[in-house]
């Protein structure tokens, strides 16, 4: 059932690759944790900080969970590996990897944010980790 | 009589050996050939052998005392066939128009004189073509070719007339058109219609070309394996000096030999630096270039973007009329502070190219930055909307990248708000279309836009900017990215990126932020305030120059073993 709390959430991915238009969706005082920094700023600084080594990063949304405000999303991100990340650089290599964001949405905006995303997954198809099993 | 088969033989197996791309054994047969009789079939077969094996300059003197002998033997056909060769190195390998336009006088007038000139007449329109500018009368000869080519069963002929035609469509704006003559002839070349591989190797170079005048790597993707394979097994001889081959990525995997503009674009400098030197040094020595680029405009480019514009300055100083180098002549200018001079230059190249509209696309994109360096809102305005409609012309995504990022400097300066997505779209786009340095420009102007609204991703856009340009040794552009942030009053550089650099304190935290603890939870571990766990971590990532929680912990995975243990951020 789509709600007005879950479509605020689906219009948060769709601006995510502005982060600069993101108080559209997001409450002045957020609240974030993880991978999403404390803030609103480090939440910016965070999307934007993947925009670089990643500039086609597209979200596709699995499931879109609800409870009370509470909504929970399970999404693949697809992108190109095109700039140095985290000291590791470009290597064109084509990236995908699974997030887990809980957000909790008050008066149609995000006020608190948990993002976690499977580090391992990309490091490793960037080519960074050495991996047991022959290529 | 013996000896004469014998010769003939020679003559035969110096042929095979060239059909086989075995240019030294070529060489080898011609030699004993000659040697055995001063034949103009030998010294003609010596000199094609040692084309391949990278002498043009010898190439060219022993076909041109061949033709000699040919006419002496009443060959004229022969001798005509030679003549057009000749015109055709001297345009396009060492754009030396008048003993191209000699050797092509010479050619027409045999040409005329010959009963039957049967495909000789399509490679003479050829030459002609090749013999002007990049626009639709080349084009049009060079149709009047494939006609010949086709009449006369010629392969080879109608492969390269094609790739001629298809760039000069291109570069004239029908794009459609230039790209599926080009698809066509390219599908002849690969599937092995042509016989002499030298025409092969022709195509590649103009694909090459085609696809660096769009900005499209899409252009030779298609034919990419073959690009590899053919590398593989042929040296390209002249067409592409130095054969240094490392298979990095599509193109250089083709012509890293040559391609020193390649790594400007994909910001590999310390790599074009190398190439580019090689280049010119060739160029002075020897005035043979490689077909795709000029030498020395890239060098002065690249020097400009190295912050050393004396050397920029001495580089550019017997070339300053050449129409090719008017852009990184720009550059130099805007460098030094003089954008009514950078202007004039641009306006006077691209007044020059008329015909080729879409060779101007770059020159409409810096009279933007000459015009804006000026004051002269109006004209950066009008030469944006250029860029934006040779854009629509092209469809290319750098050119798309390239419209973006001239309105959006545009809009900047007059403080527009569609400003910050124009340029969001613009580094994007030069980014995915494989093109480091103008993203870093794009993202950097960017920042710019953010700078009043929103410091905080001002400074991260910033530094990501100035942490590429570092990266990539383009010093004076980095400098004005590390100025920008101290305006912002924030840090730009940070030293060298190692674990070491961390407190004991540091480590701590960074492990914990690795099993995606909060600034909060990190807190009550440590039994320290949320705010001084906030501060630890953005001391952390400074210290680290990553821009992120999430990417401190990939840092972390790779470099702290023992915080590695999750997988979280």
């Amino acid at each position: 059932m789509e709600t007005a709390e879950k479509a605020v959430v689906r219009r948060f991915y769709e601006i995510a690759g502005r982060p600069e238009d993101l108080d559209e969706v997001v409450a002045p005082d957020l609240k974030g944790h993880a991978g999403a920094g404390s803030d609103l700023a480090e939440l910016k600084a965070s999307l934007a900080s993947f925009l670089v080594p990643f500039p086609d990063l597209t979200p596709e949304l699995r499931y879109l969970v609800q409870e009370d405000d509470l909504v929970s999303v399970w999404l693949t991100y697809t992108a190109t590996h095109q700039a140095d990340f985290a000291g590791v650089p470009a290597s064109g290599r084509r990236v995908k990897f699974a997030e887990w964001d809980l957000m909790r949405v008050r008066d149609g905006k995000i006020v608190e944010i948990t993002q976690y995303c499977d580090l391992f997954t990309i490091m490793s198809q960037i080519g960074a980790l050495p991996t047991a099993a022959p290529a | 009589m013996i000896e004469s088969m014998e010769d003939g033989d020679l003559l035969t197996a110096g042929t095979d050996a060239l059909d086989r791309g075995d240019w030294a054994a070529a060489w080898d047969k011609f030699d004993l050939a000659w040697r055995a009789k001063e034949t103009a079939d030998a010294l003609d077969g010596l000199g094609r052998a040692l084309w391949w094996l990278n002498d043009p300059a010898g190439a060219l003197e022993l076909r041109g005392r061949a033709f000699a002998r040919f006419r002496h033997e009443g060959r004229d056909a022969e001798a005509a066939a030679v003549a057009i060769w000749l015109a055709r190195e001297h345009h396009n390998l060492y754009r030396s128009k008048e003993m191209g336009d000699g050797w092509l006088s010479r050619a027409r007038s045999l040409v005329s004189s010959l009963d039957d000139p049967r495909g000789l007449a399509g490679w003479l329109l050829l030459a002609e073509s090749e013999a002007g500018p990049l626009d639709l009368p080349s084009a049009r000869l060079a149709d009047r070719a494939v006609v010949v080519a086709r009449d006369q069963g010629d392969a080879d002929l109608e492969i390269v007339a094609l790739m001629r035609r298809a760039a000069c469509t291109v570069s004239a704006g029908a794009v459609d058109e230039g790209l599926s003559d080009l698809r066509q002839a390219m599908v002849a070349a690969t599937s092995g219609e042509g016989h002499d591989v030298q025409y092969v190797g022709e195509a590649l170079c103009t694909l090459l070309e085609v696809g660096g005048l769009l900005g499209d790597p899409g252009v030779v993707e298609p034919w990419a394996t073959f690009l590899v394979d053919f590398r593989a097994s042929y040296t390209l001889g002249p067409l592409l000096p130095f054969g240094t081959t490392r298979a990095t990525d599509l193109i250089s995997a083709f012509c890293t030999g040559c391609c020193g503009g390649v790594y400007l674009v994909t910001g590999r400098l310390d790599a074009a630096e190398e190439q580019l030197g090689q280049a010119v040094t060739q160029l002075a020595a020897t005035g043979l270039r490689p077909r795709c680029l000029h030498p020395v405009a890239d060098l002065v480019e690249l020097r400009v973007l190295q912050g050393r514009l004396q050397e920029a300055e001495v580089l550019l100083a017997d070339f300053e009329d050449d129409i090719e180098c008017a852009a990184s002549a720009a550059d130099l200018d805007l460098a030094l502070d003089r954008p009514q001079r950078a202007a004039e230059r641009l306006a006077g190249a691209i007044h020059a190219l008329t015909n080729t509209p879409v060779l101007t696309l770059r020159l409409h994109a810096k009279l933007v930055d000459a015009a804006l360096s000026a004051g002269d809102l109006p004209f950066a305005e009008a030469s944006a909307r250029s860029v934006a409609e040779l854009a629509d012309v092209t469809g290319t995504a750098l050119h798309r990248a390239q419209r973006d990022h001239a309105a959006g400097k545009v809009a900047l300066a007059t403080g527009r708000a569609d400003a910050t997505s124009l340029l969001r779209s613009a580094a994007q786009g030069f980014a995915k279309a494989g093109a480091p340095l103008p993203a870093c420009r794009a993202r950097l102007d960017l920042a710019r836009s953010l700078a009043g609204r929103d410091r905080g991703l001002a400074i991260t856009e910033a530094r990501s900017a100035l942490h590429a340009l570092d990266r990539m040794g383009a010093t004076a552009e980095a400098d004005r990215a590390a100025a920008f942030l101290r305006e912002l009053g924030a840090k730009g550089r940070t030293g060298p990126r190692t674990a070491g650099l961390l407190s004991n304190r540091e480590m701590e935290v960074l492990g914990l932020v690795a099993e995606g603890m909060s600034n909060a939870e990190i807190g009550q571990r440590l039994f320290i305030s949320t705010k001084t766990a906030g501060h630890h971590v953005s001391s952390i990532l400074t210290k680290l120059g990553v821009r992120s929680r999430t990417e401190a912990v990939a840092f972390a995975l790779l470099n702290l073993p023992a915080a590695g243990g999750r997988t979280s951020s």
